[in-house]
Order: structure tokens, then sequence, then C-alpha cells
């Protein structure tokens, strides 16, 4: 009897911990809505530089590859969060995202060359490492409608593919 | 970067704690399902073992998916249409030597009858390890 009480008592605590915790740091949906469209928009932003500025044909191409699909997924995530009627929410988690890309930005067009090449690469490696792991880490699991864990699931091996060739494109700068 | 780096490894981690205090809730099961991984193994592939000849006249299908020809090898005889759907959100191609069906946005499909025999190895050009091929009996 004693020891249930205990236990019950503990759970309760994790659970308030828990639930705490939750209420600052799991996103809802509006906040993975705009995280997912700041996510995309800072990659376009990026890429649309880099349309201008990169030396490497290769790199061009990667750039505008960039622009194109993450273009096309934010359109669909924009008519998506339309139709279901929700606004997206600036959340720590957004803010923190635009305002690194912004600088990121800003130190890539200081670069020319073969350096800014190399430097967009690089960035475009790490980035996308980023966004997959906190897609389908945080993002995927806690959305709760459907339809928008379904997009975010469909995104998913889009960012793989462009990760992967972000990958070729470094190894080949590196010869 | 290390800094968006290091806001994904926080959130994540919290995330993580989060679940755990809530051991029962959704979220935390949720993070280690396989089927949410974005490296999970790719989907069955289909190089090795190409679908039956489908006769002249009849139209077979390749979805674009997951930025993948899905079967990536086809057989067709000749009069044969293959017909690809793109069931992703982002715009693929369909290009050879011989056709090219130029953008084709999501949710779009494009058609090409193969008159004559022959291996046609095909890319996406916006994604060029994106590959397929049809064969042509």
């Amino acid at each position: 009897m004693r020891k249930g009480f205990v236990f019950s008592c503990a759970g309760v605590a994790l659970l308030l911990a828990g639930a705490a915790r939750a209420e600052d740091t799991t996103p809802t949906d509006p906040q993975i809505a705009m995280i997912a469209v700041v996510a995309d928009t800072v990659d376009i932003d990026a890429g649309k530089l880099a349309k201008d500025k990169a030396q490497d044909q290769g790199v061009k191409d990667f750039a505008e590859m960039m622009v194109r699909d993450h273009t096309a997924v934010n359109e669909k995530a924009t008519a998506l969060v339309k139709k279901l009627g929700v606004t997206p929410e600036e959340s720590d988690t957004s803010r923190k995202l635009k305002e690194d890309g912004d600088k990121k930005r800003e130190e890539l067009s200081k670069l020319s060359g073969a350096e800014f090449d190399k430097a967009y690469v690089d960035n475009e490696v790490a980035y996308h490492e980023a966004v997959i792991g906190v897609v389908s880490k945080t993002l995927i699991p806690n959305t709760k409608n459907p339809e928008l864990k379904k997009l975010l699931e469909d995104a998913a091996p889009i960012f793989t593919a462009h990760l992967e060739h972000a990958k070729r494109l470094q190894a080949s700068l590196k010869k | 970067m290390m800094r968006s780096d290091n806001i994904f490894a926080r959130r994540t981690g919290l995330v993580l704690v989060c679940g755990l205090g809530l051991a029962v809730s959704s979220t935390f099961f949720g993070c280690d399902r396989p089927a949410n991984s974005p490296n999970a193994p790719a989907k069955v592939s289909t190089t090795t073992s190409p679908a039956t000849t489908a006769p002249a006249g009849t139209v077979v299908s390749v979805s674009m998916h997951g930025v993948q020809f899905s079967p990536a090898t086809v057989e067709v005889e000749r009069g044969g249409t293959v017909e690809w759907k793109n069931d992703d959100m982002v715009p693929h191609t369909v290009t050879a030597p011989s056709f090219d069906s130029g953008s084709i946005a999501s949710d779009q499909s494009w058609r090409h009858t193969f008159a004559d025999a022959g291996t046609f190895p095909y890319v996406c050009r916006f994604h060029t390890h994106m590959t397929g091929t049809v064969v042509v009996k």
C-alpha cells in the first residue's frame, strides 16, 4: 500500500515535470509549420546567393536545385496550412533558424571564387544534416495533424537526397 | 553553422527529456520509430528484376517518389507506352538522349511511346543520381 503510494507520487511528479517542460519545448503544429517554412526559406535564400556567386558549374546546378526544390516544398506546405486553417506561429527555434541563416548568408556573401564554393557546400552539408535530424526526431514525432505529418515524411527523403548530393560535391571540390 | 547544429541538438535533447517524463506519450515512442527515419533503406529496388514485358498498346506506370524512379527498370514491347507520374513534392524530369519530358511538376504525369527496340537509360536532369531504364523488346 505504502509502496504503491510512493510510486504513484513519483509518477505524478515525473509527469508534471515532463508536462511543464513539454509546454516550453514541444512544438505545436502551428510552430512546426513555421519551422518547416523558415528552414526551407533559409536554404532558398542561400541558394539564390550561390546561383550568382558560385564558380563551379556543379555548385551552381546544386544551388539551382535547392531553390527549385525548397520552393516547391514551401508551396506545398503553404497550401496545406491554408487548407487546414493553421496559422504558422513563430517559436524560439524558428527565430534562431532565421537569425543563423541570415548570419551565415552574410558570411558567405563576403567570400568569392573557390573559397565561396567550398564554404557554401560545407554549409549545405551541415545544414541538411541538422534539418534532417530535427525533422525526423522532433517535428515528425510531435506533429498531431496527419496531413502535416505526411508532408514532413514526404519531404524527408528529398532532404536526404540533397544531403547526399552535397556530400558528393564536397568530395569533388577537395580533388 | 555550428550554432544551428547546437539549437537542433538542444531541442532534440529537451524533447527526449520530455519523452522520458511522459513515458507513456506517443511523443517518446515516436522518436525512435524507424519509419520516420530519412535514412531508412530505400524502397524495394527493381533494378535487377524488371517487370514482365507489357504488350504493345498497354501503358506501364513508373512512379517518381522519394527522389527515385519506381520501378527503376520497366520492359515494354515495341509500340508500348510508359507513363511517369510525379508523386514527389518537387519537380522531376525524364531525360535520355532520344527523349526529354521537360519539368514534370508534382502530381503531373508524362508519357512516351517507344517505337524501336533497345535499352533506354534515363535520368532526372534535376537530380542526376535518380536513374531508370526502359527496355523495349
